[in-house]
């Protein structure tokens, strides 16, 4: 789960200022006509960061269990390509089309 | 010896299995039954059935992924059917088992219809295997095109492999645009773009056909080879040679092989040790910050972590050790655990912060605490958060809290000091206005009620509570002249009342307007203002009821006005809804005006006792009722009205209850033993049901009794009332009632008077108000020094210390 300040994308020792401009800026991006769910995230993001006391509130409180993946993901950025050898890519092409053939077979 | 069965009797049995086994869907045991007859006479019926009980067999074991048996029992199905069908899914079952040569002489077969989801690709699915199959290639004839292409595909591969890109390029160039590799030759082309713009490659992959064998693979790389990063939900699962393939597309170093090893053997389900170690682990590849971030906020669900976390990341501080504790045990429902961790944490931020002035993290904390204790034990709430607006002192929501809780913990006088001090610290804040004038409103002190309202309405115009307050303290106030003869003054409250009901909703409003014109102008002017409060008010029960109170309210006689309304028939009959609407009015007025209650009532009684049995109340209709008339005393009334649910409800523990409560006129003490039984029956069954409400009314009815049983061993009155007449008693406690409703300006008048002395100014609007009371109990030569070991409290020099 990411958390407020990440969702807003500002840094944890912003400004009520700082956060509300940010605030109004994913607003603009996310408009709640173009999905309540993503305005709804960027909503309660606010309302926790909004003020110093909330901001102190979230630091003392907040529990939400950390989500691995997320941590994971920055270390995972793809580096350069190597190139699979021919028998490889050959395999894992046949491998994904039975595959996918087993999905239709069940799915009829 | 037994004889052989006669062949009859066989056919029959074997009839009789296959019954079964078809209706059971065991096709296996159908088709050896099937055999069996066929042995004993070759029925055209009987081979039709053979062969559809293999079509069936084949695609139960299919299902089991039992590809060459359900090949087999297709084939002795298409044997024995006339005109057999090829099945989409025998094709992929063909193709999962490799029996390329017949699904090669399927392909050349004009006849059979490739138009399933599966024939619709199967040209495309051969061509991807043809690249790992030499048997396929060898089916095909030369010509075919997956034959025809394979060379130049398969260059284009080993070309893009060793990195020929230009060579690979040149090969996929003479791929034609109809081939079955054409969505391998755009799968390519995307994979040599990527090298130089992996987004733009990425892109490419989006153009693979909807129903091509290769669109799997393409949402594949799409997923998991995304600049940012893999899809590490789906990458573990994926099968061995896409798992490798996406390493290398990836071009991940070792350590992050290593990492993803790792972050493999962390499934959901895996303990918070494992992950806490695998991060612990890897925190340098995984950012010594953000590897420290997340075994922070870690330590809440996995606490024994604590000495692995200061071995990597250096000591926690104290105040930080309890913060994890006690949110541990918040997550673990251990409440009391959590407040104590609290408070050892408020105790070193205290060290800490001894000599700062930001202590909002010890006020934060206390109001944590707070509610945390709040459902269990709200004295703990209470001192939090009095503590807490030491630290934090202008935090509205803390005075809420207070005066809720304490509300909540039967604590009036408490609720109502922080109600004053709310205000005196927040004067204009809406919610504590709010709070204030309900409050006021509860305790009958009405001009301090309305008071409120106008202070509120100026504030916020539109707030609809304080308008209706206002509204009734105007009316209230137009009855009480109406009973003195000054009309002048009913006028003015009345029209007050008016301006703040422009869109004349309020019926009791209109009805007093008419009575008012009636008194001053005659039956002419007033009749029209009548008939409309008579619409207003719902025209039927609850109109008539609202004339006769506000009629007697007035001081007139119903007959006064009898012909100005169209006054119910003796007939008539109340609906549910007009029953349950009444209900509410009797308990609004009741508060205001009960001797009008009691004798607006005495008119419709035959209406009412005819009605409960004719409306088709439900429970919650009659217990309504049943509050309403024992909140008002209606004794009358509310025997009928629990005969009625009664009778509709069979030992109905509420309808029980209020039998005895009027019976016994609502004094527990003329409760007979028989009806102690009842009502103790009733309670039991209402446990028993969870009707709590029910269970609760009968339980306080006892308590009443047992207390007044208590009290007969006490002397007839407290301490201090020795020298008073009883008979007088009453007449001193209206008084005492009465002063709730003076003002403060009232309240220093009397106070001041009688102790000059006294910095009255600086008394809370309750405490003038507690020590007007006592001084008006002493001029009834009420003592209460009793109370204060012994002296006065309103000695010269002693300010009020009696909570």
């Amino acid at each position: 789960m990411q958390t407020p300040f990440e969702i807003l994308d500002v840094d944890e020792d912003a400004s009520d200022e700082a956060i509300k401009k940010a605030y109004l800026k994913k607003v603009k991006e996310y408009p709640p006509e173009q999905g309540v769910e993503a305005f709804q995230r960027i909503r309660s993001a606010f309302e926790k960061i909004q003020n110093e006391k909330q901001r102190r509130n979230h630091r003392l409180f907040h529990h939400e269990k950390p989500e691995f993946d997320l941590l994971l993901q920055p270390s995972l950025r793809p580096g350069a390509i190597q190139r699979p050898d021919a028998d490889l890519l050959a395999g894992a092409l046949v491998e994904a089309a039975l595959e996918d053939m087993l999905k239709i077979q069940s799915s009829s | 010896m037994k004889a052989a069965p006669a062949p009859r009797n066989k056919i029959d049995d074997l009839k009789t299995n296959l019954k079964l086994a078809l209706k059971n869907n065991h096709y296996k045991e159908a088709i050896i039954s099937l055999k069996e007859l066929l042995k004993l006479d070759r029925r055209p019926e009987w081979e039709q059935g053979l062969a559809d009980a293999y079509r069936q067999r084949a695609l139960q074991v299919a299902a089991k992924g039992m590809w060459q048996e359900a090949i087999i029992l297709w084939d002795n199905y298409a044997k024995l059917d006339p005109n057999p069908v090829i099945a989409d899914a025998y094709l992929g079952w063909l193709v999962q088992a490799g029996q390329f040569p017949k699904l090669v002489k399927l392909l050349a077969d004009t006849n059979v219809g490739l138009d399933g989801p599966i024939g619709k690709r199967l040209p495309e699915t051969l061509a991807v295997l043809a690249l790992q199959n030499e048997k396929l290639l060898a089916a095909l004839p030369l010509e075919h095109p997956i034959a025809k292409h394979y060379p130049i595909v398969k260059h284009a591969i080993r070309a893009y492999s060793a990195g020929r890109d230009e060579e690979s390029e040149e090969a996929l160039k003479q791929i034609p645009s109809r081939s079955p590799y054409r969505n391998i030759r755009t799968l390519l082309k995307a994979l040599l773009l990527m090298g130089q713009d992996r987004g733009a490659g990425l892109e490419l992959l989006k153009r693979i056909e909807e129903d091509s064998a290769c669109r799997s693979f393409a949402r594949m790389l799409l997923r998991q080879a995304q600049a940012t990063g893999p899809d590490i939900a789906t990458l573990s699962e994926l099968p061995p040679k896409q798992h490798t393939l996406i390493h290398k597309i990836n071009g991940y170093s070792k350590d992050q092989l290593k990492l993803l090893r790792d972050a493999k053997k962390v499934t959901k389900g895996s303990s918070q040790r494992l992950l806490f170690n695998t991060v612990l682990n890897n925190r340098v590849l995984l950012g010594e910050s953000s590897s420290r971030r997340f075994c922070l906020a870690m330590l809440v669900h996995f606490p024994e972590g604590i000495d692995l976390f200061q071995k990597a990341f250096g000591t926690l501080t104290a105040f930080q050790r309890q913060r994890i504790r006690a949110l541990h045990e918040e997550t673990q429902g251990n409440y009391p655990q959590a407040v104590s961790h609290w408070r050892n944490a408020i105790d070193e931020l205290s060290q800490l912060h001894a000599q700062e002035s930001d202590r909002l993290d010890e006020a934060l904390i206390c109001r944590r605490i707070a509610k945390l204790a709040e459902a269990h034990v709200p004295e703990i709430a209470i001192d939090a958060l009095q503590h807490s607006l030491k630290f934090d002192p202008d935090d509205q929501a803390s005075y809420v809290a207070l005066i809720r809780i304490n509300e909540k913990n039967d604590a009036p006088k408490e609720a109502q000091e922080w109600l004053e001090k709310g205000l005196k610290r927040f004067p204009k804040d809406v919610e504590l206005l709010i709070l204030a004038m309900n409050t006021a409103n509860r305790r009958k002190a009405f001009k301090k009620a309305a008071s409120l309202a106008k202070t509120l309405l100026e504030i916020d115009p539109i707030n609809s509570s304080a308008r209706q307050l206002l509204i009734g303290a105007h009316i209230g106030h137009a009855r009480k002249q109406f009973r003195a003869g000054r009309f002048a003054l009913v006028q003015q409250e009345l029209d007050q009342a008016r301006a703040l009901d422009p869109h004349r909703r309020n019926a009791s409003l209109r009805i007093l307007e008419g009575l008012s014109a009636l008194l001053q102008h005659g039956k002419k002017q007033a009749a029209a203002m009548l008939a409309e409060g008579w619409n207003l008010a719902g025209d039927g029960l609850c109109a008539q009821f609202q004339v006769n109170v506000e009629t007697l309210s007035t001081g007139q006689t119903l007959l006064s006005v009898e012909g100005l309304f169209p006054s119910l028939k003796k007939n008539y009959s109340a609906n549910r809804t007009e029953l349950s609407e009444l209900a509410k009015l009797i308990g609004q007025y009741y508060a205001v005006e009960k001797k009008s209650v009691s004798d607006a009532l005495k008119p419709l009684k035959t209406i009412l006792k005819k009605s409960f049995k004719q409306s088709g109340l439900g429970k919650d209709d009659f217990f309504n009722l049943g509050q309403a008339f024992a909140g008002s005393a209606q004794f009358d009334l509310l025997g009928e009205c629990a005969t009625a649910a009664a009778q509709q409800f069979y030992s109905w523990p509420a309808a029980v209850y209020f039998q005895v409560y009027a019976k016994c006129k609502g004094v527990a003490t003329r409760l007979t033993p028989a009806d102690e039984d009842r009502l103790e029956n009733a309670m039991n069954y209402a446990h028993r049901t969870k009707d709590h409400r029910t269970e609760m009314l009968i339980e306080s009815f006892f308590r009443e009794l047992d207390e007044a049983e208590e009290s007969e061993h006490d002397d007839d009155f407290p301490p201090g009332f020795d020298g008073v007449d009883p008979a007088r008693l009453p007449a001193i406690m209206q008084r005492i009632m009465e002063m709730e409703d003076l003002s403060r300006t009232e309240l220093l008048r009397i106070v001041s008077k009688r102790m000059p002395g006294l910095p009255v100014k600086q008394l809370t609007d309750m405490e003038l108000l507690d020590i007007a009371k006592m001084l008006t109990m002493e001029e009834y030569g009420i003592d209460l020094s009793h109370m204060f070991g012994g002296s006065s409290p309103l000695g010269p020099t002693k300010l009020p210390k009696f909570r």
